[in-house]
């Protein structure tokens, strides 16, 4: 059964968040987008009430991850999700405003699938997004259609 | 003074009455313990039984100094001299006077092990003691309390400690703070480059309904109210950008201030010359010429030294009066242990006022008619301070400015250095 991707954004700022939606809509992107403020929501969300992420198993997800959560750090998330058997296909897409080199190391190290930084000038924040956006066009994601 | 000590027969008197050796045995402050050729105690004075509890009956021909010293360290001293002389030496008493009974003047810290078991710190001289033919038949050696020195030292290592914590914390609080600013600028910049799109919708769909109710002859009024949002909307984004910008440059300086110096031999002209290599170009540009002297060579931070005079030069290229032929010259001044690097230009100088404010992180002086967010002085003086090092300004506004730079000619590497 396939079935189209629904994109998980993990972000606490709801300025970002409108943000990022506004532009991912205007590259013409129309899938699902299931919006979570925080670490503890997020991990329930994708690991379940038992958490063992079966809940998400097969679903074709692609995850867009804030790495400065107020109740955890999105590395965290990131390290759990990848070592997650069901969850760890699943597409992951680093975007935050942090653009330590060293957080870039530890987040591909880690498994994470890109690594896209939240610039302040908008002009090249709303490109970043939009780009993205055409980039998930051609992007195949795991049970999905 | 000298006049008794050089005199032979005074001398011949003072040994004979046994005076000397009295006054070293009955000596409280100094502990005195002479031993014979193969370490066993001989004479035990006051000084010693006071600091070490021992009465003299307890150790004489019974124990050598080592058996009343830390074993630890008799062990590292022993493998020290060990390799520092080439030859075996066993961690036993031989450790205490192989230097001496090779002739060599030592002086070296030890701790003593009192008749109660505590120790005590000392600084022990070690001489050997020779008959008339030159064959050792003892030793003695002569220790004073090492303790204030032991605690000064403690004391400073903890306050090292404490500097080096809370300056991490700065670092860590700058680094934590930079980031938690940005992340509101993303909306502001954001938001305000929304309005600024829905500005063009809405003034665009406000004529197209004029135009359908044929009102018309009030546009102008429209027009005045576009342009007004238009320059709100360009103030909020260009000190949203500027906001940038110095958190930008506040997370650089936390991150340049968490680098450790690395000192090294730097050739001086030419780290100036290859930096004035990367301004050249802004140099010809404003028909500046740039002057190196032959300059001393120093022991520091390369890549800080780098940055520093890159700074100064870039500055004195950028602030030039108009018109007027640009001369930039770089000397020194050499003393016993400080060097001052000159950097002199003809430019508009800098009023008194603004002459320490300038060092100052985000303060600027004079006309703001060249790009720049006050930030590069302010971290030049960091880094000059870091290295040990101080930088100043004389100046006549109008007729150019001298930039000095003195450092240590040799940067040294405490064991616990931090760059601040």
């Amino acid at each position: 059964m396939t079935q189209p991707v629904t994109i998980v954004m993990i972000e606490d700022d709801e300025g970002h968040a409108r943000l990022i939606e506004k532009n991912l809509r205007r590259a013409g992107i129309h899938n699902a987008i299931v919006p979570l403020v925080d670490g503890a929501s997020a991990m329930t969300f994708l690991f379940g009430a038992d958490g063992s992420g079966l809940i998400n198993k097969g679903r074709p997800l692609l995850i867009l991850l804030d790495l400065n959560l107020p109740d955890m750090s999105g590395i965290d998330i990131l390290e759990r999700l990848k070592s997650n058997e069901h969850l760890k296909v699943s597409p992951v897409v680093v975007l935050t405003t942090t653009d330590d080199k060293r957080e870039i190391q530890r987040c591909y190290e880690l498994g994470c699938n890109v690594y896209i930084t939240k610039p302040v000038d908008y002009e090249k924040f709303a490109n970043a997004i939009q780009q993205f956006g055409l980039f998930m066009y051609v992007m195949q994601v795991p049970g999905a259609n | 003074m000298s006049g008794i000590a050089s005199s032979d027969i005074a001398e011949e008197v003072i040994l004979k009455a046994g005076a000397l050796q009295k006054a070293i045995i009955n000596s409280a402050n100094f502990s005195s313990i002479a031993t014979d050729a193969k370490g066993v105690i001989q004479i035990f004075n006051v000084g010693a039984e006071r600091m070490l509890g021992y009465t003299a009956a307890d150790v004489m021909n019974k124990i050598t100094p080592a058996d009343i010293s830390d074993p630890q360290e008799l062990i590292a001293r022993a493998k020290a001299l060990s390799v520092e002389l080439g030859t075996t030496i066993t961690p036993g008493f031989e450790a205490l006077v192989f230097k001496a009974s090779r002739g060599i003047e030592d002086i070296y810290e030890l701790t003593y092990i009192r008749e109660d078991g505590s120790r005590f710190p000392a600084v022990v001289s070690v001489t050997a003691l020779r008959d008339v033919e030159n064959a050792i038949i003892g030793y003695l050696l002569i220790g004073t309390d090492n303790t204030a020195r032991k605690q000064a030292e403690a004391a400073k290592k903890k306050l090292d400690r404490r500097l080096r914590d809370a300056n991490e914390e700065i670092q860590r609080f700058t680094y934590v703070v930079s980031h938690d600013l940005r992340s509101p600028l993303v909306n502001i910049m954001g938001f305000a480059s929304e309005i600024d799109i829905w500005r063009k919708q809405i003034f665009e769909r406000l004529g197209a309904l004029r135009a359908q109710v044929g009102a018309e002859s009030d546009a102008a009024s429209d027009d005045a109210m576009y342009r007004d949002v238009e320059e709100a909307v360009n103030f909020i984004k260009s000190s949203v950008a500027k906001m940038d910008r110095l958190i930008g440059a506040l997370l650089k300086l936390s991150h340049e201030g968490q680098r450790q110096f690395q000192p090294q031999f730097i050739d001086m002209s030419q780290l100036l010359k290859s930096t004035f290599e990367a301004l050249a170009y802004q140099a010809q540009a404003v028909n500046a010429k740039i002057t190196i002297e032959n300059l001393p060579s120093i022991v520091s931070d390369r890549l800080a030294l780098e940055q520093v005079f890159s700074n100064l030069m870039d500055n004195a290229v950028k602030y030039l009066r108009v018109g007027v032929p640009g001369c930039i010259e770089i000397r020194a001044n050499e003393s016993d242990d400080v060097i001052a690097y000159e950097v002199r230009d003809n430019g508009r100088g800098i009023e008194p006022r603004d002459r320490q404010r300038i060092f100052d992180l985000f303060r600027r002086s004079g006309i703001q008619d060249r790009p720049g967010d006050g930030i590069g002085l302010a971290h030049a003086r960091t880094l000059v301070r870091g290295l040990g090092g101080a930088i100043t300004v004389e100046s006549e506004p109008g007729g150019g400015s001298v930039f000095t730079v003195t450092l240590p000619k040799t940067w040294p590497q405490p064991a616990n250095g931090t760059a601040t």
